[in-house]
């Protein structure tokens, strides 16, 4: 898939992915990279960006298995703007869909 | 078994401490507190990984390259308008940076290489030897950089290159270890370290050589001009015979005397200067015999 591409669906997937459950960074990371083929690593910046702009907030949590981890969560503004992207991408997905046939 | 499997395992350390040395290197320009934040989260995520049983090579291989992910965080977070750019210009430097530690660890690997392999069966102090005729060979092209310098300088090569294989084969003391050992102090004590050898070196030929080339030539200048103080002051001094022979106006005699006069003055002036520039010289000679010296001894521990 061509990474500009790519690039503009990687909000989307974080914002929907955390709207159905709280997740901590290497699990998500995880999910998508699986999904997706990006390196994982090039979806942390991503996530900072996207608590920077108050989409996401996070807290620690304590694991029964290694260290605390970092969870992170949909703030209202990001509940909104899930909803908002998911819409869009559904739009888009017609257009397309149409131009397919 | 378990010797190998420490070494694997300090090997893979390594490996991961190697990751977040290149991405701190990379993550030139990016605001301190992300940069804080963001080692965090990859720290946190080596950890999990570690506990998923994922391996670290592993996780250093899905997570992606240092300069990939510094390329990333440029884009989110810099404020650059051309961040793609900003991130073509810092890979330059790193590359740069790193090629010249390369270097430089390369250089001290083969210098120190040298001085274990010679250590025992030679002169040790034929390294210093070598290292101050090539840079005095070096400057002097770079000075001149005429031909004449450079045959010259391929004869002194060619001599210590000749010098050099003779000795080895006979095993006997050759011309250039009889002066360097009458120039070089008599401890033979310490082992000569490569660190210490580059450092003289850089220091030698960036900025000692330099002064060293323009004292010489001071001196040099400062003998030209007394030599020829003396030679004006003789030719004042024929004048002055030879217009005292040939006029004979005694009112024009008193100051042809005196110009006679003041001529054997500025030769006796010059010839101070010669003396003068002559005692300069020798000791710039032993100052240069003192200096080559405490080389010698710095580069010993």
């Amino acid at each position: 898939m061509d990474t500009q591409f790519k690039k503009g669906v990687l909000d989307i997937c974080v914002l929907l992915i955390l709207k159905k459950k709280d997740h901590y960074g290497y699990e998500l990371v995880y999910k998508i990279s699986k999904d997706i083929s990006i390196t994982e690593g090039t979806l942390y910046p991503i996530l900072r960006r996207l608590k920077n702009e108050g989409y996401l907030q996070t807290y620690l949590k304590e694991s029964r298995e290694g260290p605390s981890r970092k969870y992170y969560s949909l703030t209202k503004k990001g509940e909104k703007r899930a909803k908002e992207l998911k819409n869009e991408w559904k739009n888009f997905e017609e257009k397309i869909n149409k131009i397919l046939k | 078994m378990e010797k190998f499997r420490r070494e694997n395992q300090q090997n893979i350390k390594m490996r991961k401490k190697e990751f977040f040395e290149e991405l701190k290197e990379y993550l030139i320009g990016i605001p301190k507190a992300e940069k804080k934040e963001m080692l965090q989260d990859y720290e946190e995520h080596f950890k999990i990984g570690k506990v998923k049983k994922r391996s670290e090579s592993e996780i250093i291989k899905s997570l992606g390259s240092p300069k990939q992910i510094a390329r990333e965080m440029r884009r989110e977070f810099s404020s650059s308008e051309k961040p793609e750019l900003k991130s073509e210009a810092i890979e330059t430097w790193v590359a740069t940076k790193r090629f010249t530690k390369h270097l430089f660890n390369d250089a001290k690997d083969k210098i120190s290489n040298l001085i274990q392999k010679d250590g025992n069966k030679k002169n040790d102090d034929f390294l210093p030897k070598i290292i101050f005729g090539g840079i005095i060979i070096l400057a002097l092209i770079l000075i001149f950089n005429s031909w004449f310098f450079r045959i010259i300088a391929f004869l002194i090569i060619g001599y210590l290159i000749f010098d050099y294989f003779k000795t080895d084969k006979r095993n006997k003391s050759n011309t250039l270890k009889r002066v360097v050992d009458k120039t070089i102090s008599k401890k033979k004590k310490g082992k000569t370290s490569a660190t210490r050898v580059i450092i003289s070196l850089a220091f030698n030929l960036l900025f000692f050589i330099w002064l060293w080339i323009g004292l010489f030539f001071g001196i040099l200048g400062l003998f030209i001009a007394s030599l020829t103080i003396v030679i004006s002051g003789i030719m004042i001094i024929g004048f002055g015979i030879f217009a005292l022979i040939t006029h004979s106006n005694p009112l024009t005699k008193d100051i042809l005397f005196s110009g006679l006069f003041s001529g054997i003055g500025v030769t006796i002036l010059g010839g101070l200067f010669i003396g003068l520039s002559n005692l300069l010289i020798k000791y710039y000679f032993k100052l240069t015999r003192k200096y080559i010296q405490l080389n010698s001894r710095f580069i010993r521990k």
